[in-house]
């Protein structure tokens, strides 16, 4: 720039130079025929000199190169409107329409932000991206035809279906005779900014709960937080957990157990997983569910929470009741006897109305019997007092052995047990006797429910890192309001008639107890008037491997 | 071994004594005697001299198990089998019967028609 300011100057100064010489030369030359010439000699005299003025000024503008200047004013306002162009292009969804309304052109970033390539759009209507489109494009078009601009916000649907929210400013553009001709639309995506404004709320509320929260990414399983306490147990940083993957802090088998505990969250089958660890700093429970940001983005959650006083609890209780239980064996004899005494004639005859009453008597205490002795199982199996002596048993057998020894109770019920061939023996880690009360329980159950003639197929799945042992009825199928609390304790399905007398209502508490206890699950599928398939899975034997050196939970 | 005749039974619980009786007399032909406590029963073991001792576990005072060891003090009645009878199911305090001697442990509530073979049952084992 000093360069060309230098050149500029010394133009102009060669100018002056030039004129007053020029100038100096002609009147001295002309100056004694100036006054003859005329009024006429003056006019031809100021002529000639204002065109070589004029000359030499063009010359000397033009060696001062003037169009330089104006080409840098032109190319800096073009830069300035590409640049904000390009901000736009760059920062906002842009998208062009045709006079019809029709999508004539989208930039990257719709395609980006919306997930549709531009020739999915190109050429359809805009309302084909509205969330719901109750008129609203029709009112938005309405203003825009006008001439007028229109702003406001909108919800827009991706194409996977998730919702974007934006602000979105709709400017009409008309052609030189004033007509309509097209508008732009440029639209600034606020899912993010609400996104991070929800997080941050919820991670204030979360940050300080006596529970750990953690939250990670449900296919990399990388951690996105953990909250205070979540941070204290893993002793890192927020910083240092964000490069982190959950199972990082898992050995491989928790890791493997861990993926498939929240295999059904992931898949939809259910919303929520728990977990119970038996930690060192005591038990807890791991609820894990599947959140779903304002953004689309999924996140699994994982909320660790210590159950040592709830356990406390639930133990008392099971200690009074297991206590008071007790107690009721003895009176439980006496009545019992005698109704036996009574029921069998040795002393004395009754009447057929009496021995019908008797047997009734006789029949209850069975049942109360039944329900006390229910109690002391789950009891000591809750208090850790019943020990598992777990070594390799093959389910086939056992599977085959259970519809033996329940032939005759299905007999009793007119159903039948079929056990589907299988090849392969199905080897688990398992104590045996626990293992056939549960197959015992399920069984029972199918039978008092099915129907008469109908028969109740036992099979073992593959399921690639597990056994499923499955008991498949035909029975009326679990009402939906029963099964959440299906496996809690005192838990009958009502409405439901099953055909001999009705069970204790915590068969399916101690079955779960006891997979528990094996590190297995137990679940069911049912539908109303098909049937119910209830089934508990286990880990293979040739999995486990040396069970008895699997490391104690290290976290969660 | 000889047949079994006389019985010495004990439990705190008046009907269970009654039932028992009933049971024992009744669907079995027993020489039943008995005693509603420890001291009482161990008062008149030495009179009685039964085959057998028929012995509830958790008795006030004196449990079933204080009774018998007492009663092996006796030498006249020192080596009299016993068979108990227990409401508390739990596998150790059987275990730990049988593995002092015990005959049989009977869990209640038992079946007085087939308490009678019970007995007879582990007394055909000695």
């Amino acid at each position: 720039m000093p360069k060309l300011k230098a050149l500029s100057s010394l133009t102009l100064v060669l100018s002056d130079v030039t004129i007053a010489f020029v100038l100096t030369l002609f009147l001295s030359a002309l100056a004694p025929d100036i006054e003859a010439l005329g009024s006429l000699g003056f006019i031809v005299l100021f002529v000639v000199m204002s065109s070589f003025v004029a000359l030499v000024t063009v010359v000397s503008l033009s060696f001062a190169k003037p169009n330089a200047a104006a080409k840098r004013v032109i190319a800096a306002r073009d830069l300035a409107i590409y640049l904000r162009e390009q901000a736009l292009n760059e920062h906002t969804i842009v998208s062009v329409s045709h006079p019809d309304g029709t999508i004539a052109a989208v930039n990257q970033n719709f395609v980006e932000k919306l997930g549709y390539a531009p020739e999915e759009v190109i050429g359809k209507m805009p309302s084909m991206i509205y969330w719901n489109d109750d008129g609203e494009f029709e009112r938005v078009r309405d203003v825009v035809s006008r001439g007028q601009i229109w702003k406001g916000h909108q919800r827009l649907r991706a194409k996977d279906g998730h919702c974007v929210t934006v602000e979105t400013t709709i400017l009409p553009r008309f052609d030189d005779n004033g007509h309509f001709e097209n508008s732009i639309s440029i639209r600034t995506d606020l899912s993010g900014a609400m996104a991070d404004g929800a997080e941050e709320g919820r991670n204030a509320v979360v940050e300080g709960l006596p529970d750990e929260v953690y939250i990670y990414d449900p296919e990399t399983f990388r951690l996105r937080y953990a909250n205070a306490n979540g941070r204290r147990r893993l002793r890192r940083t927020l910083d240092e957990l964000r490069g982190m993957n959950l199972t990082d802090f898992f050995t491989v088998q928790e890791t493997t157990r861990f993926k498939r505990h929240i295999g059904p969250v992931l898949s939809g089958e259910t919303d929520i997983a728990r977990l119970e660890i038996e930690n060192a700093a005591g038990p807890v429970e791991v609820l894990t569910h599947l959140d779903r940001g304002p953004n689309g983005r999924r996140s699994l959650v994982s909320v660790v929470r210590s159950i040592e006083e709830r356990r406390a609890a639930e133990a008392i209780k099971l200690t009074s009741v297991a206590t008071v239980s007790h107690e009721l064996r003895t009176p439980l004899t006496s009545i019992k006897g005698a109704l036996r005494l009574m029921e069998s004639g040795v002393v004395g005859a009754l009447s057929p109305e009496a021995a019908r009453m008797v047997t009734v008597a006789r029949r209850n205490s069975d049942r109360l019997l039944a329900i006390v002795n229910d109690i002391l199982v789950l009891e000591k199996l809750s208090s850790g007092e019943m020990e598992m002596s777990r070594r390799p048993v093959d389910l086939r057998e056992l599977l085959s052995e259970a519809a033996e020894a329940n032939a005759a109770f299905a007999a009793q019920c007119e159903v039948r047990f079929v056990v589907e061939g299988m090849r392969e023996p199905a080897w688990v880690h398992g104590d045996p006797d626990r293992l056939m009360q549960v197959l015992a329980n399920l069984m029972s159950n199918a039978a008092k429910f099915s129907p008469a003639g109908s028969g109740i197929l036992l099979r073992i799945v593959d399921r690639g890192e597990t056994w499923r042992v499955c008991v498949e009825d035909r029975g009326p199928g679990i009402p939906e309001e029963a099964r959440q609390t299906l496996f809690d304790s005192f838990t009958q399905v009502s409405g439901v008639d099953a055909k001999s007398q009705q069970g204790t209502g915590l068969g399916l508490a101690i079955c779960k107890e006891i997979v528990a206890r094996h590190d297995g699950h137990i679940a069911f599928e049912t539908e109303v008037g098909k049937g119910s398939t209830f089934y508990f899975e286990l880990e293979k034997l040739d999995r486990i491997g040396s069970a008895s050196e699997r490391p104690a939970a290290s976290v969660a | 071994m000889a047949e079994l005749k006389t019985i010495l039974h004990v439990d705190d619980d008046e009907d269970i004594l009654e039932i028992t009786r009933m049971a024992l007399q009744l669907v079995d032909n027993f020489d039943l005697h008995q005693f509603g406590s420890g001291p009482e029963a161990l008062a008149a073991v030495c009179e009685v001299k039964p085959d057998l001792l028929l012995l509830d576990v958790m008795m006030p005072g004196m449990t079933g198990p204080e009774l018998w060891d007492k009663v092996r003090e006796i030498p006249d009645v020192s080596d009299i089998p016993a068979i108990f009878v227990t409401a508390k199911a739990e596998n150790e305090i059987t275990d730990d019967l049988r593995a002092r001697g015990a005959l049989e442990v009977v869990t209640k509530p038992f079946d007085p028609m087939t308490l009678g073979a019970q007995i007879r049952a582990a007394w055909n084992r000695l």
